[in-house]
């Protein structure tokens, strides 16, 4: 099967004009974390702080990436402390990176499931992707995880600016939403949460050609959201011939 | 089909196409393998369906590791297609857990039946270890949320 030899999300603890791109997963603690404190540099997990859930809901301001254990900065920080809240301005925030081996034979989504395995996720079931009242504007309970992607693959050009809109707890919109093709964020942040909810590029990726395709990714909280510890599986869908 | 190829179809544990041509040629998958040896065993790499001749094909089979073959005709080329669904699933807040994953839920061919893009198509779905038969469309396959298919890497002429 012709897949992908490297294909892999990396995001940025460098800034916006110096990048630093920072592989998510490929080993043990290599890892992206979330923090109400901002000064959760080179913190082992074992003294990771818990997050009091808040009485209203609320963004999970700081995102941090790992590369071990206790070694790790905050998304666009420039490698120093504190790291900076989360803004949709930050348009170099995360990105799907792959090489020239596959082909892509439709276009790729972006979402997220609880676990590698992919299953069905229940909304409004107060997880922290099937969401709860406090991501319900209407009949739909979406994701505590917002996503946002570019119209476009790198190739085409990077973004060079963020979003138009800045993401809110109550961002979603049942099934599947595209940024224009071209220079173009989603105007709103869409709700991750598995099949039900996700982004499909507006583009299929050139054949045997490497390529990114940039990411903005956020998280909320609120009052309903179950107390658990909490992971997450981003997951970029594709089909290869 | 030779036995020893049928065990080693089994024991590669995936599935592999074979397509037929309108001459009574046959070119199976694993003869497009740029490995040295060309047999179905193992997971097999950069074998790639947008490279093999569309021209007189008239027929797509899956041949699935647990014995069973589904076949596609049509009475010209270019009506045929072939794909993986799948992903890479990258785990956050796994700690000494934290690993990436690749997937393949699906070894999907199809066959174009008209000029609205509707098609008849089979499909081994990995974790369920089962052949099954659907009706789709290309331009907006619901199968497992996959969308429109670019023509051009399929090569389809509808």
């Amino acid at each position: 099967m012709a897949d992908f030899t490297v294909l892999k999300m990396e995001g940025n603890h460098g800034t916006l004009g110096s990048p630093v791109w920072v592989e998510v997963g490929p080993t043990a603690n290599h890892e992206v974390r979330w923090s109400d404190k901002n000064d959760q540099h080179n913190v082992a997990s074992a003294s990771w702080p818990a997050m009091l859930r808040p009485a209203s809901t609320q963004i999970v301001s700081y995102t941090y990436a790992y590369t071990a254990d206790a070694t790790g900065w905050g998304f666009i920080s420039g490698q120093s402390s504190p790291c900076p809240a989360f803004s949709k301005d930050n348009y170099l925030w995360a990105r799907w990176n792959w090489d020239n081996t596959g082909t892509f034979a439709s276009a790729p989504i972006f979402t997220a499931y609880p676990t590698t395995g992919h299953g069905s996720i229940t909304r409004e079931d107060g997880s922290l992707l099937g969401g709860s009242s406090d991501t319900k504007p209407a009949a739909s309970a979406f994701s505590y995880l917002k996503g946002n992607a570019f119209g476009r693959v790198d190739s085409a050009g990077a973004p060079a600016a963020g979003p138009a809109n800045a993401p809110v707890v109550t961002d979603g919109t049942v099934g599947s939403v595209s940024p224009g093709a071209g220079a173009n964020w989603l105007g709103n942040f869409q709700s991750l949460q598995g099949d039900n909810d996700y982004i499909t590029a507006p583009f299929t990726p050139a054949a045997t050609t490497a390529d990114k395709w940039s990411l903005e990714f956020a998280l909320f909280t609120g009052p309903n959201e179950t107390p658990a510890t909490y992971t997450v599986v981003m997951t970029l869908k594709y089909t290869w011939t | 089909m030779n036995p020893a190829i049928v065990a080693m179809i089994r024991r590669s544990g995936r599935s592999w196409w074979q397509a037929r041509y309108i001459d009574g040629r046959v070119l199976s998958e694993w003869d497009s393998l740029s490995e040295f040896i060309k047999l179905p065993i193992g997971k097999g790499i950069s074998s790639r369906w947008e490279e093999i001749p569309k021209q007189g094909m008239v027929g797509l089979r899956l041949l699935c590791p647990n014995g069973m073959a589904g076949e596609l005709e049509a009475p010209e080329g270019f009506r045929f297609f072939q794909l993986k669904a799948g992903g890479i699933s990258v785990a956050m807040g796994y700690g000494s857990l934290g690993h990436v994953t690749r997937f393949c839920d699906a070894h999907i061919i199809g066959v174009v039946e008209d000029i609205e893009g509707n098609c008849l198509c089979r499909a081994w779905e990995t974790k369920e270890k089962r052949l099954i038969e659907f009706h789709d469309n290309i331009y907006h396959m619901k199968y497992r949320n996959i969308g429109p298919l670019n023509l051009d890497v399929q090569q389809l002429k509808v």
